[in-house]
């Protein structure tokens, strides 16, 4: 039957497959590749292309791996193959020698600086935020009109004075009075000094700090 | 060998072959490498490890290109094909107590080299599905200087001799997973459909018949030109 019909192209690369393993040909596939010149032409092709695909891959194979390459990778495994008994290295984490405890205690120092001044900012910040608060504001600007006393001495001949306020002599409270207003002049001459035009530049970094007599008056309201 | 192409580790008869496929083969005289991989196992259940060492050099040597080939065509990067190579000797020769004569040390060398190559292959999907494909190492492969007679004359060979493997590489990656590993176990291990057959654990027929479709396939998709 062979004999009479062309052999499948499966046929033919089991001929292809079995030359090249050297084993042996189906004999009556090999005779038909002998009569039949169609089929011994398909043959070719098909033992073309096969042979094609194995050359390139030797080709391209060849071409990736050098002699120095196959040299290097025989090396490699012979290394490898060197620590294949032996158990991993733990390397031990790195300890202080004896004699680092006094660089140890000269860096503990500094960190207790830095902490204590790091604190000390953050409560001179806290502070600060708390005595500056917004009633003190208010009072500040408003203070200025209401109790404006009657300077007790002309501090400069050039400088206006403000306008006097009368303070009842009969008060119970009147000693007591008397010495806020005092104090109240004072500081209320030391702004008119700051508010001159000579120490005006100065005027932006009064605005910055609490004054005073914003102080001692937040202690007396308290 | 599931349909994947990946290779089964249990066999009837421990060792990769069939029961009466092993039986058959026994009666065959030994193969050079398989007498010098018993002598390697003797040398190491004696506690000889340099000398069985020295001898394995030999296998490696025998078998380096071989399995070079093998791997780059499964893995298509020279590094990694490489990597996969270096472990395949390293494996066989810290399991070289369990390799029994039934069958070639080829085959059972082949073995693990197939199973280490589609781990690697797994392992690339996995990363390829995450993070984008790295072109650098089939860039570094193509820009790689050819050594010796094999280079190509000019410019315009090469190029086309690039081209052409291209193709076939593209065409290769589309057979199924049996039949890449039946084709290139083949083609490009040296195998005959017996030694595939013992080293898939596939019937032989079988192996035949998944050799025939991806020849068939691959001329296919080559149109009838390698």
């Amino acid at each position: 039957m062979i004999g009479q019909r062309h052999l499948s192209d499966d046929r033919l690369y089991e001929c292809f497959v079995a030359a090249q393993t050297g084993d042996a040909l189906d004999p009556r596939a090999a005779e038909h590749l002998v009569d039949c010149a169609s089929c011994h032409s398909r043959y070719a092709e098909v033992a073309n292309v096969m042979t094609a695909l194995r050359t390139d891959a030797d080709a391209e194979v060849d071409a990736l791996y050098s002699a120095d390459a196959l040299h290097a990778q025989q090396s490699q495994i012979a290394r490898r193959l060197e620590h294949l008994g032996h158990t991993a290295q733990v390397i031990s984490f790195p300890r202080h020698a004896p004699g680092s405890m006094s660089g140890q205690s000269s860096r503990i120092t500094p960190r207790w600086l830095a902490a204590a001044a790091a604190a000390g900012l953050f409560v001179g910040v806290g502070l600060g935020s708390s005595l500056q608060t917004p009633a003190f504001s208010s009072v500040r600007r408003a203070q200025a009109p209401v109790t404006a006393p009657a300077p007790v001495a002309e501090p400069r001949p050039t400088a206006p004075a403000p306008a006097p306020v009368a303070v009842p002599a009969s008060s119970p409270a009147a000693t007591a009075a008397d010495t806020d207003d005092a104090r109240d002049k004072f500081m209320e001459e030391l702004e008119f000094a700051l508010s001159r035009p000579r120490t005006s530049e100065l005027l932006a970094f009064d605005d910055l700090t609490p004054h005073a007599r914003e102080i001692s008056l937040s202690t007396r309201l308290q | 060998m599931n349909e994947h192409g990946a290779i089964r580790h249990a066999e009837p008869d421990g060792d990769g072959a069939p029961v009466g496929a092993a039986r058959e083969r026994r009666a065959q005289p030994l193969t050079a490498d398989t007498v010098v991989a018993i002598e390697i196992r003797e040398a190491v259940a004696h506690g000889h490890i340099d000398t069985a060492r020295e001898r394995f050099g030999d296998l490696v040597a025998t078998h380096q290109r071989r399995a070079l080939r093998i791997a780059f065509q499964y893995l298509r990067d020279s590094a990694e094909a490489d990597e996969a190579v270096q472990d395949a000797f390293v494996k066989a020769f810290s399991h070289i107590e369990s390799y029994r004569e039934a069958w070639p040390f080829e085959v059972w060398f082949t073995r693990i080299l197939i199973n280490g190559c589609l781990d690697r292959r797994k392992a690339r999907a996995r990363r390829e599905r995450w993070f984008a494909p790295a072109e650098e190492a089939s860039i570094a492969d193509e820009a790689r200087p050819t050594f010796g007679g094999n280079a190509e004359p000019n410019p315009e060979a090469r190029l086309l001799a690039r081209e052409r493997r291209a193709r076939l590489a593209g065409a290769i990656d589309k057979l199924n997973g049996r039949q890449r590993t039946v084709f290139v176990l083949c083609h490009y291990g040296d195998c005959t459909p017996r030694e595939v057959s013992a080293i898939t654990g596939l019937n032989e027929s079988t192996v035949r018949v998944h050799l025939f479709r991806a020849a068939r396939k691959l001329r296919g998709l080559l149109g009838g030109k390698a």
